[in-house]
């Protein structure tokens, strides 16, 4: 299990290989959403948003948010820090994420070119 | 549009979801199974084997509700077969479905390029072919979607016309049908059930959408209430059909089947106008298969190629349109050429019987994986409940794979039993792919995975428990079965 203090490293750092990447933020110029991250095993939230192409991070829940994301801080953290593909965990069952179809593809799209 | 507890937007209701399970399954090849299903009983009771199939896949319904309800999410059926069954299983059960998918999709283009050169001779069927699968393959690419309330528009618009046109064929004969429930005993009707299910291919693709509805019990409830639409309207068609229009004339021979039937039908039974009027609704038809098929084939290409089951170039996005480039551009050489094949073979008969078997053991599936699910996962909290402990699900299981053997020999001839070899030669070509080529892939990946892991431990976190500290051989435990 990964603590919560390394979860909130792996979003911070997969905000920063976003906000670096100027493919990326032209692909998420219009592409503003809130999404909800939430460790099961922790029990700890934290918020993605993507505003203009910039991605930032904080603790806590958003009011209303245009995705979910949900898994153990493990599989989480491998994901930001882009040790694990997310489509492997989505594909069975390990990683939940609730949101349109177009949205998760898209998110899976920005992992896709951050690390292959 | 609804806000979740936790605050998630969702905005789909209970008419959309009908119209996408509904929609999801209309296709012009459809009316090639309406007049096969009619033609093989001896007299005009389509209708029975229709909605027994109809009803089979209620059962079937049940099965993917309570699955959908346990894991709601996009992944779907490649999902629940994982749970149940495991990776590899579920890969090649999955590698095998999207490629039969794929025959359907240029399947369907041959039945609408004739559907649109007997309106536009100067074009003929390649021509259109070409033309059809290059502008729904661009849409494709651009990320163009058939969805919500344009998705309502076409299913509700085709289920009218299909049941306006019905209506005055049956009144041009004062409603007379020579032999209604006459169909010639069990085994032509057991026959018949088989391709029938072919009419209700897709229903279940609306479980993607679990996660936009605003209630949940949406999507089982609109999936029993698509079905029951699909069934009402093709029963209606195919004893209007038949009832106003020779046998023969609608059929064509074994040897030389009517690939228009439909359109055939409008012109004799309603004139021009009818025949026009059958021409659009068989585009709006198959322009949702070609959006639905193009697009879920090309999705899962480029899932498969992220998870290191498919080459990594299938990965590629296209930053311009957001989809998923690569992958879509060889869906559409496969479907090109799928086309092309079923063109100049003109055996569209044997991919239609092939489509309906491999759903009929999807449905199997479906059924086996809810009892497997239920030992394995007994705890795992199921909003949908399928009735009948581990007997329903078992009993739709069998039945299902009867079916789909059933449709094998249901003639002894090659477009049913090479369905069959060419079912087999998908499966095991897949079986051999994942295991030869997948298996060490992804054991290799695991283990690059693990080493990742390892190094980025050391330097950024000193906060991890000693559980995660595992050696690089355990990264992946479990996953590949």
């Amino acid at each position: 299990m990964a603590s919560a203090a390394e979860l909130q490293d792996s979003l911070e750092s997969f905000a920063e290989s976003c906000n670096a990447n100027e493919r990326l933020r032209v692909m998420n110029r219009d592409w503003n959403r809130t999404i909800h991250v939430h460790a099961s095993d922790l029990g700890c939230d934290f918020t993605l948003q993507s505003v203009s192409g910039a991605v930032s991070v904080q603790s806590g829940t958003a009011a209303e948010v245009s995705m979910a994301i949900r898994a153990t801080s493990d599989v989480l953290t491998e994901i930001f820090y882009g040790e694990l593909s997310p489509n492997e965990p989505y594909n069975d069952g390990r990683l939940r994420v609730q949101g349109s179809e177009n949205d998760i593809l898209h998110l899976d799209f920005i992992t896709a070119m951050l690390w292959g | 549009m609804g806000i979740e507890a936790g605050g998630l937007r969702r905005s789909l209701g209970l008419r959309t979801v009908v119209s996408t399970s509904a929609g999801l399954t209309f296709a012009s090849s459809t009316f090639l199974v309406v007049v096969q299903v009619a033609y093989y009983l001896v007299g005009d009771a389509a209708w029975i084997p229709i909605l027994i199939a109809g009803a089979l896949c209620a059962l079937a319904a049940a099965a993917f509700s309570e699955l959908n309800g346990m894991y709601p999410t996009a992944a779907g059926i490649r999902l629940y077969i994982h749970r149940a069954f495991g990776e590899e299983p579920a890969l090649i059960i999955a590698l095998t479905y999207m490629t039969v998918v794929t025959v359907v999709v240029g399947t369907e283009a041959y039945v609408l390029s004739h559907v649109l050169s007997d309106v536009m001779p100067a074009i003929p069927p390649p021509g259109w072919i070409f033309l059809m699968l290059t502008i729904a393959s661009v849409a494709n690419l651009r990320g163009i979607k058939v969805a919500g309330a344009f998705q309502d528009v076409i299913t509700y618009s085709v289920i009218a016309s299909i049941v306006t046109m019905s209506v005055l064929a049956l009144g041009r004969v004062h409603f007379q049908i020579p032999s209604p429930i006459h169909t010639g005993g069990f085994m032509p009707v057991f026959n018949a059930v088989g391709f029938a299910i072919f009419l209700f291919v897709g229903f279940e693709w609306v479980t993607p959408l679990a996660e936009e509805v605003r209630e949940p019990r949406s999507i089982p409830v609109g999936m029993f209430i698509a079905l029951a639409l699909l069934a009402a309207v093709y029963s209606l068609i195919a004893v209007a059909m038949f009832a106003s229009t020779g046998r023969e004339i609608l059929f064509g021979s074994e040897l030389q089947r009517q690939a228009i039937p439909h359109v055939l039908w409008a012109a004799r039974a309603l004139g021009p106008s009818g025949r026009l009027c059958m021409v659009v609704t068989s585009l709006f038809m198959s322009l949702t298969t070609f959006n639905a098929g193009l697009m879920s084939v090309s999705r899962f290409i480029y899932s498969m190629a992220r998870e290191h089951v498919l080459p990594k170039g299938l990965g590629q996005v296209s930053v311009r349109f957001r989809t998923p480039g690569a992958a879509v551009l060889v869906v559409y050489l496969i479907a090109i050429v799928v086309s092309f094949i079923v063109y100049f073979t003109e055996r569209y008969v044997l991919l239609v019987n092939l489509a309906a078997a491999t759903e009929s053991f999807i449905y199997a599936i479906a059924g086996a994986s809810v009892m497997a699910l239920r030992r394995k996962e007994g705890q795992t909290l199921r909003p949908f409940r399928m009735a009948g402990g581990l007997g329903l699900p078992g009993v739709t299981s069998i039945i299902f794979l009867a079916i789909g053997i059933g449709v094998f020999f249901a003639r002894p001839q090659s477009d049913y039993w090479g369905a069959a070899l060419l079912l087999l030669f998908f499966a095991l070509g897949w079986g051999s792919y994942v295991r030869c080529i997948v298996r060490p892939r992804k054991e290799r990946v695991r283990a690059e995975q693990a080493a990742r892991r390892t190094t980025r431990r050391t330097p950024r976190s000193a906060t991890i428990t000693a559980a995660t500290d595992r050696p690089a051989s355990d990264a992946g435990e479990g996953l590949l079965e």
